[in-house]
């Protein structure tokens, strides 16, 4: 300001003399007058603006502009306090929403983790029942009954098999005693036929006898007795005869039942074994499919078990995050304090200056009176943290 | 019967986790929600071990262990620290408020384990 003045005054002064040496004695006259008049202006006004400085006040449009940038600080500060207001909000429902998930988030994990252990004893239990019980415990194992009722019905198998052979055998053997037995007949036919021809020749002898007269009188008690005894022997053959027939006929059907043993259960006994074979190689297949499937269980039920472990790990975010939304929250706090500060009603004297200085010195104090520096949260991610034993 | 273990800390999220990490192995669990709290239940009951936060309202986890530390009951009773803090100003502290260990959150339910196992069985 006091360069330009002094810019106009040079300036002034270059165009006076200017006029002084060109101009007619009048308008020199003039100038010198006018000159004086500007000059006399010119230090007024300095005088003026010394006297304001001198007693503190200002300028009437510096203290009105002064005024305008002070309400319009206070309206920017009350506006940015209120956002404060509602970005605090906002960080406390984000902390009581994050609160409320990760609770129901580890119940959750929690029944997870407690039926995965149940599934992971069940999955041991079946395996145990499989492979063989634990020590001491009693429990039978599905392997051994497998081998033993195996064993067993092959056993039972095999003597349907011998039982086939053997009754096979004794077909040929009841054969060969039919065969017998109608020798004998043809034999009994033999002695029969010789009883008939006895019969005849005492019959004769007797005739013989009678013819002889009294000489052959013993001759015919003889030949009596002789007929006699060739009768006997026909009665003694019948009897024999019909015994063998009983004799024939049981064994006939001896024959028929044991030929019947022989040619049925042979097929069927040999159609089971080999059913019972195939039975046991899937029963033992399904043993093993059953016992590598519950391994499996086992092995995903410990798999799940260490992801929840991870995933418990993980929720612990929550405790981290709401420690640092609350370090958060506490600068918004500091910065909404300090602009209510700001935004405070002026003093009554009307004195903007000293207003302005006021607001910012409590804007100032606000933040002295604030720590800032402590953190507890230094994690910059979610790794499991370290473990010191004193 | 399983042993009590005393869980100290302001997180109610942290509180359920350590709870059902310790229950899941046996452990009897006894829950408090800062420094004072925990001060009060572990003077009702005996606890075998104690797990605490350090930052809590009302009473920190260092004031609660030399406090503990003054009692009869608890002169030899392991105190683990479980918190977010971890640098070796902070551990140091522990060490000489009479803390057991120092294990920095978050924590493998796992670790937590075998770490308890060691120190109480």
């Amino acid at each position: 300001m006091k360069n330009n003045n002094a810019i106009v005054s040079i300036a002034l002064l270059l165009l006076l003399a200017a006029v002084t040496w060109f101009a007619e004695p009048v308008w020199r006259l003039l100038a010198v007058f006018v000159f004086g008049l500007l000059l006399l202006w010119t230090w007024r006004r300095q005088a003026a603006i010394a006297d304001d400085a001198q007693s503190g006040t200002l300028p009437e449009p510096i203290t009105a502009g002064l005024t305008r940038v002070q309400a319009d600080l206070r309206d920017a500060a009350a506006q940015g306090a209120a956002l404060c207001q509602t970005g605090a909000a906002d960080i406390d429902r984000v902390k009581r929403l994050l609160h409320e998930a990760i609770e129901k988030l580890i119940a959750g994990f929690g029944t997870i983790n407690e039926h995965i252990r149940a599934q992971h004893d069940l999955a041991l239990y079946i395996v145990e029942g499989m492979q063989g019980g634990a020590e001491g415990s009693g429990q039978a194992r599905f392997a051994d009954f497998v081998l033993d009722t195996s064993r067993t019905l092959e056993v039972f198998v095999n003597n349907t098999v011998e039982t086939s052979k053997i009754a096979m055998g004794l077909v040929e053997t009841m054969e060969a005693i039919n065969q017998e037995s109608d020798a004998m007949l043809r034999i009994l036919g033999e002695i029969e036929g010789i009883a008939k021809q006895t019969n005849l020749l005492a019959l004769n002898a007797a005739i013989e006898a009678a013819r002889a007269g009294e000489a052959g009188r013993g001759f015919a008690v003889v030949a009596d007795e002789v007929r006699a005894l060739s009768q006997r022997t026909d009665q003694f053959s019948q009897q024999i005869r019909s015994r063998m027939d009983a004799v024939h006929a049981a064994l006939t059907r001896a024959n028929d039942a044991i030929y019947a043993v022989a040619t049925m259960d042979m097929s069927y006994a040999l159609q089971s074994k080999h059913r019972v074979q195939e039975t046991m190689q899937r029963i033992e297949q399904l043993n093993e499919t059953m016992a590598d499937a519950a391994q499996k269980i086992e092995r995903h039920a410990d798999e799940v078990g260490s992801q929840v472990n991870r995933a418990v790990t993980a929720l612990q975010f929550q405790d981290m995050t709401s420690q640092l939304l609350e370090h958060g929250r506490t600068r918004i706090n500091a910065v909404q304090e300090m602009l209510a500060a700001l935004a405070a009603e002026p003093g009554r004297d009307g004195d903007v200056l000293e207003d302005l200085v006021r607001a910012s010195e409590r804007a100032k104090s606000c933040h002295a009176a604030r720590d800032f520096s402590k953190n507890a949260v230094t994690q910059t991610h979610l790794g499991s943290g370290e473990i010191e034993l004193f | 019967m399983g042993k009590v273990v005393l869980t100290v800390d302001d997180s109610a999220s942290i509180r359920q986790m350590v709870a059902f990490t310790l229950k899941s192995a046996g452990y009897e669990v006894m829950e408090a929600v800062d420094g004072e709290d925990g001060l009060g239940k572990a003077r009702g009951r005996n606890a075998d071990l104690i797990l605490t936060d350090q930052n809590m309202p009302r009473m920190d986890g260092l004031t609660l262990i030399k406090s503990l530390r003054g009692l009869p009951q608890y002169r030899a009773i392991p105190i683990l620290m479980l918190t977010t803090e971890s640098s070796d100003a902070m551990k140091s502290a522990g060490r000489a408020a009479g803390a057991t260990g120092w294990l920095v959150k978050p924590f493998d339910p796992q670790k937590l384990l075998e770490v308890v196992k060691k120190v109480i069985g």
